[in-house]
This record gives C-alpha cells, structure tokens and sequence, in this order.
C-alpha cells in the first residue's frame, strides 16, 4: 500500500503494508454521487442542521459550517457534514459525494434511533456517476451499441446521416429488472445518457436506482422494515451498480 | 449517443426511487409542487417543472446553477485502498486501530495500525472512544473544476442504537442454536 498512502503519513502508517494483491482500481468519474431516498410521509420542518447536531448526527463543526438553502413546513434542504439533505412531505433524500458508508449510518440512525415512527414504504439506494469517455467517437460507439439504428428504418437511417453537431442517436435508455429475489416489491432500473455536465461531448451519465417498496403500505406504523432493507442490502446494492456500470464501459473501454 | 442534450429528460430521470415521473399538470397541487415553487422563489431561478425538483442528484444541471454555493466543491471520490476499523487504544496525539481490509479481502482484523489525531477533525478526535468503528479509506478526490488530489479520509461510524426487539431477536437466535447442538 505504501505507493497510496500521503507522503507526510508514511511513517504512521508504515505498519500496513502491500497490497499488490489488488489488480484492478475503481474507475475515476468526474463527478459522482450516493443517493439514499425514503418515500412516505415526513415532516420536513424538523430537518435542520441544529436538529441534526442536537442528536449528534452532525459533529459541532459539520454544524457550523452548514450551509441552508431553506427550511420551511413544506421542504428543507441544506447541506451539512458532506452531505445533501432534501426532505419534502413525501420523500426524504440523503446523498454524498465521498462516503457511500457515511450516508447509511446517517439514515439508519435518524430514522432508526429517533424518527422511528415516520411511516416509510419505499426505500432508493441510487448511484449517479458521470464518466468521461476518451473521445466523442468512443460516446458515439456506445449510443450505437445500447441502442442500434437498423429497427427505427428509414428515421434510423437519416439519424445515421448527421455528423460532427448534427450527429443524433441515443438520448436516453432505462433498463429495469423486475422480481428481485432479495425484496417484497422493487425493481433494480439503470439509466444511461450523455452527460450534461462535462463541458465537451465525451461524457456518459449513469443512474442506478435500486428501489425497495415493503409488501403492505395499508398497516405501515414505521420505518423498521424499510430501514432493515436498508441495512441488510446497501453494500451489496452499491457494488451491484458499480459493476453495472462497469459492465457497460468495458464495451467501448475493453 | 446523441450529441445534443436535452435537458428536461435528464432532470426529470434524477428521481431516484420515485416512480414514473408525473406530468407537470398532474402535480401542479401536490406537497411537492407547493415545496418546489416556494424553492424556486427563493432560489430565483432554475426550472419550471416539478419532475425537476430532485436537488441532489448531480443530474440536476438546473440546481448546481441555482445554488453553486452550498454544493460541495468535491466532485468525486474514487478510493484505491478501503479498511474497516475499530480504536483499541488512545494516545495523546495518536490512536491505535484494528484494521480489515475490505480493498483485498483481508482477513479480520488482521492489521494494527496507529494514526494521528491530525487525520480526523478536532471534534471526531476528541470524542473517539475505544470500541469506536471507523471507515479509513485513501484515495483521489477530483474537485469540481477537475483538480486531482490523493486524500486520506477517515468517517467514524455514526450507527444505530441496538433496539430491545434486536436483542430480543439475537437472544432467541443464541438459544435456538443452543439448544439445537447435540452434546453427546
């Protein structure tokens, strides 16, 4: 590991050792996010960076440095501690950019240990990532494999036509699975489409979206089953997207 | 893939766990459409649709423009090396932790390890007690603007109280093997 570790920490942390038995690195997005969303019914105006604080779910500086985009009956959203909170009346999202671990201790404690009442029946662990292909050729390569021209007919073959800005082809295309094994109702869905956020067409935005619904909305008196789903299946949840998303880069990547 | 963007669809598909999109007009009355307009007006600027109002996921170009200020600066995480710990000991300026190596598979605890308080916050430091569960990981974080750099990050894990219906249950699981082994 010595080759990863911060040269001003070697001495410390000399003690770990190699790691050469890892053979492959995660791929390096430009901009990526984990994502974990409760639907039901919430009270948004408790969520503030204070309440958050209080309970020791923010430490004091996390608190301090929060930055509060609003805070009202209907919806507050800040940001705390690396991470986003948006709440309105049905849904509830937490996400960050750094720590998929962080994000899970969040939710499970907020709602395991303090809003235990909140009544919750679905549960989003999503993952959106944005990659940066080697050229607009590569981009295009893609699209044309996801989604080929030859069954649009005719309309395909004038898509086929345009080049350099005029190019067209794939804007968009979702994949669900349906009938999980590992959940009473949801569906695991990946969606793929240039990326809007890289400033020159070579990016490609991915969304994984694993949803969780409980089997009986009609007697929901809490969150126990959602959060149970969400401790039992995030890691897995989040290593199944990275590897979805691998999957389809390694086409175009090798 | 197309080369011209277009940005309603993206915005609309960052909805996470929710289900088919609703039209504008379907949701118009809902919580969610009263919260969205109060947004937009304090944002003053931004969407107009309500399948919009998904501010934090980075498929949101409407609301990173909105609100530039109070995203975080760090665009990604990439992590080349991951462990699992718990703290054994504190020293004044360091920490003694257990580590599983969760890059490689490591075996369980299999490395110890001491780190400087000056690798956590001044808050986290001071109120890490042995027993304590962290997630130490090292790796590239890549700014908003593009900017490389290798970080070490600790998180102290923030979990659950164990809830009496958990003892319970793991109680019952304990006798239920118990009672199932056959001592002669």
């Amino acid at each position: 590991m010595g080759a990863c570790i911060l040269a001003s920490s070697q001495r410390q942390f000399a003690r770990i050792g190699d790691s050469s038995e890892k053979t492959t690195l995660a791929r390096e997005y430009e901009f990526s996010s984990y994502t974990v969303v409760l639907l039901g019914n919430f009270n948004p105006q408790i969520f503030s960076p204070a309440w958050f604080e209080k309970y020791e779910l923010l430490t004091e500086d996390e608190g301090a440095s929060a930055a509060v985009q609003i805070i009202m009956p209907e919806v507050a959203q800040f940001t705390a501690g690396g991470f986003s909170i948006f709440v309105d009346r049905e849904r509830f999202s937490a996400s960050a950019v750094t720590s998929a671990v962080g994000i899970k201790d969040l939710v499970l404690k907020t709602f395991g240990d303090y809003l235990y009442h909140t009544p919750v029946h679905s549960l989003g662990i999503n993952r959106d990532v944005h990659f940066k292909l080697p050229s607009q050729e590569v981009r295009m390569r893609l699209g044309r494999m996801l989604a080929p021209l030859a069954p649009w007919g005719e309309w395909g073959a004038e898509i086929e036509k345009g080049s350099g800005p005029t190019e067209g082809g794939m804007a968009s295309i979702t994949m669900k699975q349906v009938g999980i094994a590992d959940r009473p109702k949801g569906y695991l869905q990946t969606t793929v489409q240039p990326s809007v956020k890289l400033p020159r067409p070579v990016g490609v935005y991915f969304q994984v979206n694993d949803h969780y619904e409980i089997e009986d909305r009609e007697n929901l008196a809490g969150c126990e089953e959602i959060l149970s789903l969400l401790e039992a299946n995030f890691e897995h949840s989040i290593e199944r997207a990275e590897s979805i998303i691998d999957a389809v880069l390694k086409q175009v990547d090798g | 893939m197309a080369s011209t963007a277009a940005k309603e669809e993206y915005s609309s598909l960052s909805t996470s766990c929710s289900s088919p999109p609703e039209s504008v007009s379907s949701v118009r009355d809902t919580p969610r459409a009263r919260a969205f307009e109060l947004l937009r007006r304090i944002q003053r600027v931004g969407p107009t649709s309500s399948e919009r109002f998904e501010g934090v996921s980075h498929s949101s170009p409407e609301l990173d423009t909105a609100a530039p200020s109070t995203r975080s600066q760090v665009a990604s995480f990439t992590a080349l090396q991951e462990w699992d710990g718990y703290v054994v000991s504190k020293g004044h300026h360091s920490f003694i932790g257990r580590l599983t190596d969760l890059t490689s598979k490591g075996a369980a605890d299999a490395e110890e390890v001491e780190i400087p308080y000056e690798e956590l916050s001044d808050t986290t430091g001071q109120d890490l007690e042995p027993g304590a569960l962290f997630r130490w990981s090292i790796g590239y974080e890549r700014a908003v603007g593009g900017q490389k750099t290798r970080v070490s990050r600790i998180v102290v894990r923030r979990l659950p109280r164990w809830r009496s219906s958990k003892i319970s249950e793991a109680h019952s699981t304990a006798v239920r093997m118990q009672n199932s082994i056959d001592w002669r």
